[in-house]
């Protein structure tokens, strides 16, 4: 379980090493005017239209429209959030687990970055939700131990902890596990998507792949 | 030559270890190019998690899972020769995220690296180095 701490402390590693906070002015940017696929160029200096409907920036290395990959991705990318929640909620008594779930989660969050553009992305999952979920979903583990009492010489451990509440039913521990394994879901999961945002646009959340 | 053979044969999966790991070492010491030390590197830990994995495997057995098996049903005893020893995958887990941590700093350090430098080449960056 302590891999998550691992993951925790790569993502913020990268963090620190490569986020960088630039200014709004940039030299050029490019535009498409959506409804005839014309794309402009505005230079330093040029009125922007950023809150226009008829016009989206698009990245400075120039990508080209195509709907086939945007709609079937957009298609694809709640089946493989429903299949990482499944997974995540497989994992204390069967194959899979938070960190598995997670990373398919996390996958979903790099397709939709992939086949829209990095901007949009971050609009959905934020640069403050992720950090936000790595806060939540790390301490987990610990947070679900502390309750636990180490009367009797008795180590604790994760299989034999009491159920959440104090509850000490048959299927206690098992809803303790799941506690765990859905913060360490977030946790992988918010790691995932903050190390693309980072290493594909170098730490600007700008312009990415 | 036949017991030979047969040495190479039946154990295939760490002869395949062995080299993919020579790989690995000779991609992180010879090559100059920085990510291609890092692919070096993780062609190395696929190996060590290759050789892990074969550590764990009996014959005929299956895998480490009782369908299942979270209520009462487990009180009658099950045959350990009957699943394969879980222990080396639990601990590859840890090892494939590990491989995750270290893959993602190290792309964090290469991209500072050639923010600084202007290039990936080992020798390169040492003369810059050196002319400082």
């Amino acid at each position: 379980m302590f891999e998550t701490a691992v993951i925790f402390s790569a993502g913020i590693a990268c963090l620190i090493l490569l986020r960088v906070f630039t200014p709004k002015t940039r030299a050029s940017r490019l535009y498409r005017h959506k409804s005839t696929g014309v794309t402009i160029r505005i230079e330093q200096g040029g009125k922007l239209p950023e809150s226009s409907r008829d016009f989206e920036r698009i990245d400075s290395s120039w990508v080209p429209y195509d709907m086939i990959v945007n709609t079937g991705c957009r298609l694809m990318v709640p089946f493989i959030q429903l299949f990482a929640l499944y997974v995540i909620a497989h994992g204390h008594h069967s194959p899979g687990g938070g960190f598995q779930g997670g990373v398919i989660y996390g996958s979903a969050v790099i397709l939709y970055a992939i086949s829209m553009d990095l901007r949009s992305a971050v609009e959905q999952f934020g640069e403050k939700m992720t950090a936000f979920s790595q806060f939540i979903g790390c301490p987990a583990l610990c947070r679900h131990r502390l309750p636990v009492p180490p009367a009797g010489g008795r180590i604790p451990q994760l299989q034999r902890p009491g159920g959440p509440f104090g509850s000490r039913s048959d299927h206690g521990p098992l809803h303790g596990i799941l506690i765990v394994e859905v913060g360490v879901g977030m946790a992988v999961m918010a790691v995932m998507a903050s190390l693309y945002y980072l290493l594909s646009s170098a730490g600007k959340f700008d312009e990415g792949l | 030559m036949q017991e030979t053979l047969d040495l190479i044969i039946g154990k295939y999966n760490y002869w395949i270890y062995i080299v993919l790991m020579m790989i690995g070492l000779y991609a992180m010491i010879v090559k100059k190019n920085l990510v291609k030390k890092i692919i070096g590197m993780n062609i190395l830990q696929t190996a060590i998690i290759l050789f892990y994995v074969s550590i764990g495997t009996k014959k005929g057995a299956t895998i480490p899972i009782i369908a299942h098996g979270h209520g009462n049903e487990t009180a009658h005893a099950i045959r350990a020769a009957d699943y394969i020893n879980p222990l080396p995958h639990v601990l590859m887990l840890t090892a494939i995220v590990v491989a995750v941590a270290t893959l993602g700093v190290a792309l964090a350090l290469v991209i500072k690296i050639h923010k600084q430098y202007g290039t990936l080449e080992e020798d390169e960056i040492n003369e810059q180095i050196r002319d400082l």
